[in-house]
């Protein structure tokens, strides 16, 4: 009997398992992106992600905004500890980089990893509409718009950096994996197609809830779709004949229209041009133009577009915070008992004299941008914030960058804080750059009224926060010389000075045959060094079909 | 038929073929019934042991395939009754099996020959058992007994030098740390974990204690592995544990204790050459900073590393009778880390019994309890770059205690005092595993039989940190705010059901055949929960939980888990055949799907072969004395490996906190976006083996010898595809973002080849008995096709990369810069007078070094700023430049040529002395703790060789208390060290790898049994006392601490580690152990 019994029982039990349909099940804790994308939130989680790659690990403040907007240009030496404490920043003072360097790399596929993101949500946000009763057709309409502005941007930097790459405006399958860089002239295309798109849906500043404050808007896409065509301008004017920028043309007016079309539109003012003082950690009279770059002077009425820090307190935000308090505040100051100590951070992008020697003596814009002998800083020294003397012995230029100084509560002191976190948002658009491009296409359009107001309005704002005296308004017509300096002051070491010197065409006369403090001698050939190389790795890995730039 | 809808193909066939095969056996039953018909007679003889010629009694004499038999009694004899066409079967402990046919005798007289190597063993194999004469693939036996000597706590170390071509490799000493085992080379680079089968099921080495084990199988060739298909690729390790015996109960208790040290130490400085050192550096300071004379040493290896405690008791039960065996064990394992906060123990029950439940039906059990727990330091910092606290301690300055009186002594350099952090850091780690095994044999008919095998676990992984505030310096602290608790808990859970249709028959006397069905159901699943929460400082322990009354700042807490789930099918066929024990055959094949492919590509086939000729069996063969056995095999095979998880033939959607973005400054929105580029087609890495082997016993089979030849290729082994960065698959790395977005694609081979010897002689002179095992394996291991133009892996300080792995080389070789000697005075510029041409700086200019012409046209030294004691760097493509790219060359493989074992065991009235030792010749190791004992920026402390290093003058300095000059470097010109710069010591050079060849006596133990007569006084059967030392000592030329240099496997990137093989990175210290013990039955 029990033979039988179990006689029976096993041949029931091997009939159940013996299917092959045992192994179809579905993964668990696992969406597929062909089950994914069904509902609101999954629509959200979409568009989150494709803002993320901003706040990727380092790469938009520290290596995008500093070591390649800044660093090789005349207004920062890399720095640190002592000349070449980061080789892999310092190669880009000096120009001794090559197309295998992992920064080239890093930034390469961040930036491509954004355009990435951006159109995987862009292709499948719109089903939810179909699948999600509740989905806001509004709502994704505007999203869209957030997406193609973002796309934008990160293909606006990749010409910043890299010149021609190749285009990509879809995901791409596998018989499309392989592609040559596109010209300038279809990649700003794609560029102002996605803004001029997102302009028309993307709500204005104020009409932003609380919760969507960081997000991108209509004012943001203008003022991207600005800056796009001044670079194309100035490629199309500084470069004439070049076969780099075949096609471009000057739009000076364009770039004149859209910023006035930014101003007429109310939304945005120079914080602290009528004396406004503000509350910050610095004290409750902290004047406009340091208000704008302090925790507490995020997303200000000057503030267009920022990347958005918090430091949750939590271990995963040591991947996604801002950085640069960490990489540029003073790297030695000294205890109270006078002996040197390291301050906690790491002094990298040294001002240049060259770059201090162009503030007239009692801007303010100077004590915001620049620690010199007599500065202090503010660190934590065992859970407690100390102000201490910057030491300068370990600053071959005799500067640190101050801009980005944050007090010792909200870094070192703060809960979980770690080398990479920091509350600090990045203003990538800002109006004081809105108020700079309008006065430079007024120039090139030899409108000197509007170039005077304009220009106007950015050192009014100066000497409203300062003594109420420096700087002086300009008089007379406003050359660009006159523009290049201001822009060089008011935007010093955010991340513009490098790709605007590539603009103007006056990077080889300005770096060719100069040396580094060390005396390291600086060779810049145009049109080699102009452009970043494309990475290595790209070409090695194109199946043929990627081309380097010329030079490399 | 209702049940036939839910089969498949397969089912249907299996059923059929199930039928045809229940059929044919009773249509052989019947011809062997028939036979029975002749008229039986009577026959007698005398059975002797054919060395001493003595009469044998108790041997069991049986008639092959029935159950008549008998016994033979004091004098040997014995009388049977049989038929002419029988076959008569002499057996007994310890000889080998005689069979004679009785033809026309009626009497027939047998010597038999004592079994010295095991030829008549049966050994284990996959879903199965075979005769060891019988086996023509390539499987090492090792016994339980053979294991227990070893007195290793974990059964994969304990198989270390046991096996031929079985590589084990320490991942570290810690207490409780698991070690790679590589069978037959490194064929993917996607790991080479072998599939570890606890009796007839899936298993982990981790949840067994060696006491339980009756004997370990490995199958090393794929013929023998196949049949395991899908997870077989890596080769296939068979645990059997102990069953119970009929009779009355037998208990068991073993017990030893230890003591372990560090196997050896590194020679550091001390205070006075790490002070001439430090003014060496400081060469700014115009006075001394301190006065040697006046300076603590410290020997930091003393403060890290203290003897540690170890113990192991295991008592067992055994016995039964007709009906029932039970087999039931308890071990307890505590080891105390020689490092503080590494503690390990377990705690094992098992209980195996088997009951015939009818004539036909057999039922079996298996139940066992394992409780792991670690505790200490957590296990993803003991070998972080960062905060590892040997590589920490390692580089003290030598004047730095270990303590000051209130607290850590205060370290300069921005270095940590890795004390802190052991003390700072409270963690237990928990393990309970519940594993059931139960299984039901049904004889059918004759030579039929069914076997059903059902098997479980659970596991339940819990973990507690509390990581409490300190401040050292600004540098080594932990504020009161970041105190936090962390505690994860993880359950996993696994069946396996196996059904197996076996049928054994002869046809005609002369062809067996063995013929095996079967299918079997795997499935894998669980899921973990991880929180932590911030907390306030200096909690007591019962405190240190998330508790809202204890510490109302919830709102720092964080949680977060995973899940997987992942199915197994296969269907297994197996034909065993032999021609009269002579020409033997085995054909197996196997149909595996796994839940990890998409459906185009979810099943494969794995189909193998094996032959064999007993040569020895032949007639020719049998006028000679001088083989006793011989055998020629030869095998081929395909099996596969996947060792990843996940699903990648689908494009994952994943929500990491990376991708999450905060909007309203207040909290991050979660974000989501595909991680891979799904890739449909993925499939197993499939491993073609060839196999070649040749068995012989010599001399009585006193002495065993066996050579064996073996191919293997894997050919489509998984890559992460290059793909541009374009298409979006960047990332940052696994520590700080998602993994790899690249699509997984089968596209690189490696190929592994080697000889494997294997040698035994047993022998005795008068009452000494002794005996001497060797084995030997040589590897070769070629990269045949990678996606991509080589990986690099591999860092140690700022050293990176330091390993390549590309097509034409072997897996993982170091990679880097050649160096030629030093430069000296001899190299430099002199003038007209012969005086040295020293510029304003007082700086020699070496002349003689290789120059180019600089894009300026200017000529240029390759290194321009060299100077006396400098390396002189070898330009290896010529162009006059040193240290680009193009002179990175190999600089050897971490893979050793050979690797071996061999023992000695010696027995003398009650005495035993065995001794094991293992070794490797030809590796290389990347020494990497050389690398930062070397490293001249910080004032931390250095080799005490670097004393030795170059100083081109003597250096005076003031003393400030006595204002004198005061030498305190000397001039060293007389060496090859390089001097104290940077650039010397912080390139992958040639500087770095050492050789690694070792050879080590693994285990040396002296024991003593009492004699019967005295121990049956007290009614104990057998009482041994041992005394015995774990690697006790060491012949290498390697500098470091221990040339058994795993890598270091991060499970938590997916990284397997083989990529960077034979870096020493300062992991935890193998030991040496002394211990001594008891082993007792009553």
């Amino acid at each position: 009997m029990i033979y039988r019994i179990c006689l029976i029982a096993l041949i029931g039990f091997y009939t159940y398992s013996c299917s092959d349909d045992y192994l179809d099940f579905k993964p668990v804790a696992a969406e597929n992106s062909a089950s994914f994308y069904i509902n609101m939130n999954q629509a959200e989680q979409a568009v989150a992600a494709a803002y993320s790659t901003l706040s990727t690990r380092t790469s938009w403040d520290r290596d995008i905004l500093l070591y390649l907007g800044e660093v090789p240009s005349n207004d920062a030496e890399a720095g640190g500890d002592y000349e070449n404490e980061v080789p892999g920043a310092e190669e880009y003072n000096r120009f001794t980089f090559s197309p295998t360097s992992a920064l080239i790399e890093n930034t390469y596929g961040v930036l491509f990893r954004g355009v990435h993101f951006s159109n995987i949500a862009m292709e499948n946000i719109p089903n939810v509409l179909e699948t999600d009763p509740n989905a806001d057709a509004g709502i994704i309409n505007i999203r869209i718009g957030e997406l193609k502005f973002l796309r934008a941007l990160n293909y606006m930097y990749l010409t910043h950096i890299f010149g021609q790459v190749p285009l990509v405006d879809h995901v791409l399958g596998p018989s499309e994996y392989y592609r040559d860089k596109a010209t300038l002239r279809d990649l700003f295309d794609l560029i102002e197609q996605d803004l001029t798109e997102a302009m028309l849906i993307l709500p204005e500043k104020s009409s932003l809830s609380a919760s969507n404050i960081g997000r991108a808007t209509k004012g943001a896409a203008k003022a991207l779709l600005a800056r796009m065509c001044l670079f194309e301008s100035s490629y199309a004017h500084y470069y004439p004949g070049d076969s780099r920028f075949v096609g471009l043309n000057e739009r000076w007016q364009d770039v004149l229209d859209i910023c006035e079309d930014i101003i007429s539109s109310g939304q945005y003012s120079l914080v602290g041009i009528d004396g406004t003082t503000y509350n910050t950690w610095l004290g409750p009279e902290t004047d406009g133009y340091r208000y704008l770059f302090t925790v507490e002077g995020e997303n200000c009425e000057e503030s267009i577009f920022e990347i958005q820090y918090i430091n949750d307190g939590v271990d995963y935000t040591e991947t996604r915070a801002g950085s640069l308090v960490m990489w540029t505040a003073a790297r030695y100051c000294y205890n109270t008992s006078g002996s040197e100590i390291g301050a906690g951070y790491w002094g990298l992008g040294w001002p240049t004299q060259d770059h201090a020697s162009e503030y007239e003596a009692g801007d303010i814009r100077f004590k915001t941008n620049v620690a010199a002998p007599g500065d202090s800083i503010e660190i934590g020294i065992g859970g407690v914030a100390i102000r201490c003397p910057i030491s300068f012995e370990h600053t071959a230029t005799g500067h640190y960058i101050k801009k980005y100084e944050l007090s010792a509560e909200q870094f070192t002191l703060a809960a979980g804080h770690g080398w990479h976190k920091s509350p600090f948002n990045i203003k990538l658009l800002r109006y004081g750059d809105v108020m700079l491009m309008a006065a430079e296409a007024a120039i090139m359009l030899s409108d000197n009224a509007k170039a005077t107001t304009y220009i106007k309005l950015v050192r009014d704002r100066a000497r409203n926060c300062g003594d109420g005296i420096v700087p002086a308004d300009l008089t007379g017509t406003i050359t660009m010389d006159q523009l290049i300096r201001e822009r060089r002051i008011e935007l010093a070491f955010e991340g513009r000075r490098y790709f605007d010197m590539v603009r103007w065409n006056i990077a080889v006369e300005s770096l060719n045959n100069t040396q580094t403090p060390g005396g390291f001698p600086i060779t810049y050939s145009s049109p080699k060094n102009d452009f970043m190389p494309l990475p290595q790795r790209e070409i090695i890995n194109s199946n043929g079909s990627l081309t380097q730039h010329e030079g490399w | 038929m209702k049940i036939q809808t839910d089969f498949s193909m397969l089912g249907k066939l299996a059923f059929r073929l199930m039928l045809v095969m229940i059929m044919a056996g009773s249509l052989v039953y019947q011809g062997l019934a028939s036979e029975n018909l002749q008229d039986p007679v009577t026959i007698t003889g005398t059975v002797t042991d054919a060395n001493t010629g003595e009469p044998l009694p108790g041997v069991t004499v049986a008639i092959k395939g029935t159950s008549t038999g008998t016994i033979t009694d004091v004098d040997g004899l014995y009388s049977i009754s049989a038929f002419p066409s029988s076959v008569i079967q002499f057996s007994y402990v310890g000889y080998l099996t005689e069979e004679i046919t009785v033809h026309e005798s009626t009497t027939i007289d047998v010597s038999l020959v004592v079994d010295i190597i095991g030829l008549d063993e049966v050994i284990v194999t996959g879903y199965g058992v075979q005769k060891k004469s019988d086996i023509t693939g390539s499987i090492a036996s090792v016994s339980g007994e053979q294991l227990a000597e070893t007195h290793i706590v974990g059964v994969d170390q304990a198989l270390q030098g046991l096996a031929a071509g079985v590589n084990v490799i320490p991942v570290s000493g810690r207490p409780g740390d698991e070690a790679v085992i590589q069978i037959r080379g490194i064929s993917s680079i996607n790991g080479v974990e072998p599939l570890i089968i606890i009796d007839g099921v899936p298993g982990s080495l981790t949840n067994i204690s060696p006491g339980d084990i009756e004997s370990i199988e490995v199958l090393k060739d794929a013929s023998s592995a196949a049949i395991y298909g899908d997870s077989g690729g890596n080769g296939v390790i068979i645990i059997t544990t102990k069953k119970g015996k009929s009779g009355k109960m037998t208990t068991n208790f073993n017990m030893y204790q230890g003591f372990e040290k560090p196997v050896s130490k590194l020679d550091l400085m001390n205070s006075q050459q790490w002070l001439q050192m430090a003014e060496e550096q400081n060469a700014g300071n115009t006075a001394i900073t301190s006065r040697p004379d006046t300076f603590p040493n410290y020997d930091w290896q003393e403060i890290l590393f203290d003897p540690a405690f170890m113990q192991n008791y295991d008592i067992s039960f055994s016995g039964g009778n007709d009906v029932s065996t039970y087999y039931l064990s308890a071990t307890y394992t505590d080891q105390s880390g020689i490092v503080k906060s590494s503690d390990f123990n377990r705690f094992t029950l098992r209980l195996n019994s088997e009951h015939k439940l009818t004539k036909r039906i057999t039922f079996d059990e298996k139940l066992t309890y394992i409780n792991r727990r670690y505790n200490g330091f957590p296990d993803y910092a003991w070998n972080n770059y960062y905060e590892g606290p040997i590589r920490l301690g390692l580089i003290m300055p030598p004047y730095v205690p270990g303590y000051n009186d209130t607290t850590w002594a205060n370290t300069p350099y921005s270095r940590n005092n890795p004390l802190a952090r052991l003390d700072m850091i409270d963690r237990i780690e928990k393990h309970n595993n519940f594993l059931g095994n139960v299984g039901l044999k049904i004889d059918l008919v004759k030579g039929l039989s069914f076997t059903s095998r059902f098997a479980g676990e659970l596991g339940f992984w819990d973990t507690k940190e509390y990581q409490n505030s300190y401040y050292n310096t600004v540098y080594d602290f932990r504020y009161d705010n970041e105190v936090k608790s962390i505690a994860s808990i993880y359950r996993d859970l696994s069946y396996t059901a196996l059904q197996l249709l076996e049928y054994n028959f002869s046809l005609a006397d002369a062809h067996n055949i063995s013929l095996m069905l079967g299918m079997e159901a795997i499935r894998e699943w669980g899921y973990d929960y991880n929180g932590e929460r911030y907390m306030t400082p200096d909690l007591p322990d019962y405190l240190q939980y998330f508790s809202q009354s204890v510490d109302d700042t919830s709102i720092n807490q964080i949680i977060d888990g995973e899940a997987y789930e992942s199915r197994r099918l296969a269907y297994i066929g197996r034909l065993n055949y032999d021609y009269k024990g002579k020409y033997l055959l085995t054909v197996n094949v196997r149909r595996s799907g796994s839940s990890a492919f998409g459906p185009k590509k979810r099943f494969g086939w794995f189909p193998a072969f094996s032959l064999g000729w007993k040569f020895s069996e032949e007639q020719f063969m049998k006028n000679q004395n001088l083989i006793s056995f011989g055998k020629v095999r030869f095998g081929y095979g395909q099996t596969g490996t996947y060792a990843r998880t996940g699903y990648p033939y689908l494009s994952i959607v994943r929500s990491p906190s990376t991708f999450a973005y905060p909007f309203d400054d207040a909290v991050s929105s979660p974000g989501a976006a595909p991680v891979q580029i799904a890739n449909p087609e993925i499939h197993w890495e499939t491993i073609h083996m060839t196999n070649v082997g040749l068995d012989l016993a010599l001399f009585q089979n006193r002495l065993s010898l066996t050579v064996e030849y073996y191919d293997k290729v894997n050919e489509d082994m998984l890559m992460l595809q290059e793909i541009p960065y374009h298409l979006g698959t960047y990332s940052l790395g696994s520590t700080y973002d998602v993994d790899n977005t690249s699509p997984e694609v089968n596209i690189g081979s490696i190929r592994n080849s080697g000889l494997e010897f294997t040698v035994g002689y047993k022998n005795n002179i008068g009452d000494l008995k002794y005996g001497i095992d060797l084995n030997l394996a040589t590897l070769r291991n070629e990269v045949l096709d990678l996606a991509s133009d080589s990986l690099d892996r591999g860092q140690v300080e700022n050293i990176n990369p330091i390993t390549m792995t590309c097509i034409g080389g072997s897996v993982s070789e170091f990679y880097g810069y050649q160096t030629d000697g030093i430069f000296t005075r001899e190299d430099c510029a002199v003038d007209a007078n012969g005086d040295y041409i020293l510029d304003a700086g007082g700086r020699y200019s070496v002349v003689n070094q290789p120059q180019y012409i600089d894009e300026e046209g200017d000529l240029v030294y390759a290194q321009p700023t060299a100077q006396p004691g400098d390396v002189r760097w070898v330009d290896v493509n010529g162009d006059g430049r040193v240290l680009t790219p193009e002179d990175k060359v190999s600089l050897g493989s971490p893979l050793p040529k050979v690797i071996y074992g061999f023992s000695f065991d010696l027995e003398y009235k009650g005495f035993d002395l065995t001794a094991q030792f293992t070794g490797t010749i030809g590796n290389k190791i990347f020494n990497g703790t050389g690398q930062y004992l070397y490293y001249c920026r910080d004032l931390t402390n250095r080799a005490a060789d670097f004393a030795n290093r170059y100083v081109d003058e003597d250096i005076y300095k003031e003393d400030p208390y006595t204002s004198e000059l005061v030498l305190v470097t000397s001039a060293n010109r007389n060496t090859d060290l390089p001097r104290n710069n940077t650039e010397n010591y912080t390139y992958a050079s040639d500087f770095y790898v050492e050789n690694g060849s070792y050879l080590r006596l693994r285990n040396l133990i002296l024991g003593y049994t009492l004699p019967s007569s005295l121990t049956r006084l007290i009614n104990v059967e057998r009482l041994r006392v041992f005394v015995g030392a774990r690697n006790l000592f060491t012949l290498t030329k390697y500098s470091g601490m221990n040339p058994e240099i795993g890598s270091e496997v991060d499970e938590a990137a997916n990284d397997p580690g083989i990529l960077d093989m034979g870096i020493d990175v300062s992991i935890y210290p193998v030991t040496k152990m002394y211990y001594w013990g008891v082993n007792l039955t009553f």
